[in-house]
């Protein structure tokens, strides 16, 4: 009884281990007040207790992801060849901005998402993931 | 005329639908409008139930916008209005305000707590909800530098 007792408790401890990490990574889009063109934040938290490299946005596991009015979904890359990881120390934060949102008027190189054109009416739906981590959605609404 | 106005949204019940404290089946949601300049947010409200929705303007009554500031506190737009046109929302129908980002940040008409007039000047991330009654949106964060 002891012995399963322990085993129990062993996997509870490995468990909360092996799925803490990504949740100590927090993703968030924003957008920016007081500056024109419209600007949209991507802040990028590191809560863990280790440095989290992170890949500048829509490079590698640095995914920004758009959900058209049909909700068809797009996966915007950026098609740069070297990129060069960014270290994030622990209990700091990186913003990355998008002005004018750029990735929407095309000049940003999507590899991807060549048949987006956000012409479509209605609502649009935005997010980023890096690894597991998922961050809040913003919508846009063309009209 | 105000007491009488604000009283009548929140009467519940035997009002066609007022929005005041039952608005179930009706969904709330802040957005950001791809067709205007400047920045301006979009307050989409979708009426999924059987009865027409009654509300009133963005800002009024119970049509509230709240900020979180950097600090945690709710500050409302409430604009101290009659009003006297409401809007009707059909089952099965959307409805799209919008509002200007700026108009609501440099707007006079904020309260904190519904009382005092206040200023947002302090930096730091904001978070914006829109809500109907009871009924909340989502959030929109805001970074002002």
């Amino acid at each position: 009884m002891i012995n399963k007792a322990i085993v129990f408790l062993f996997c509870v401890l490995f468990c909360s281990l092996a799925f803490s990490g990504e949740s100590e990574i927090v993703l968030d889009i924003g957008i920016e007040m007081d500056v024109q063109p419209t600007t949209l934040c991507f802040t990028l938290q590191n809560h863990s207790e280790s440095d989290f490299s992170a890949m500048p946005l829509g490079n590698a596991n640095s995914k920004i992801i758009i959900v058209d009015p049909d909700k068809i979904k797009y996966e915007l890359f950026v098609s740069e060849k070297i990129a060069k990881p960014i270290i994030i120390k622990p209990g700091e934060s990186k913003v990355w901005k998008l002005k004018n949102f750029e990735f929407l008027k095309g000049n940003l190189s999507i590899m991807n998402a060549k048949d987006l054109k956000m012409d479509k009416k209605g609502k649009y739906i935005i997010y980023w993931q890096v690894n597991e981590s998922k961050s809040n959605e913003i919508i846009m609404l063309k009209e | 005329m105000l007491i009488l106005i604000i009283s009548v949204c929140f009467a519940g019940g035997k009002q066609p639908n007022d929005s005041g404290l039952k608005l179930l089946n009706v969904r709330t949601e802040l957005g950001v409008s791809l067709s205007e300049d400047p920045l301006t947010i979009v307050f989409i409200v979708e009426n999924n139930s059987k009865n027409e929705l009654k509300m009133s303007p963005l800002g009024t009554s119970d049509s509230r916008i709240v900020l979180i500031k950097p600090d945690g506190t709710e500050v409302e737009l409430f604009a101290w209005a009659e009003v006297t046109k409401f809007i009707i929302v059909k089952p099965g129908e959307s409805f799209t305000q919008k509002m200007p980002l700026e108009r609501i940040f440099t707007s006079k008409a904020l309260r904190l707590n519904g009382k005092e007039p206040f200023e947002l000047n302090e930096k730091g991330k904001y978070n914006m909800y829109w809500k109907i009654g009871e009924v909340k949106s989502n959030q929109i964060l805001i970074l002002k530098e």
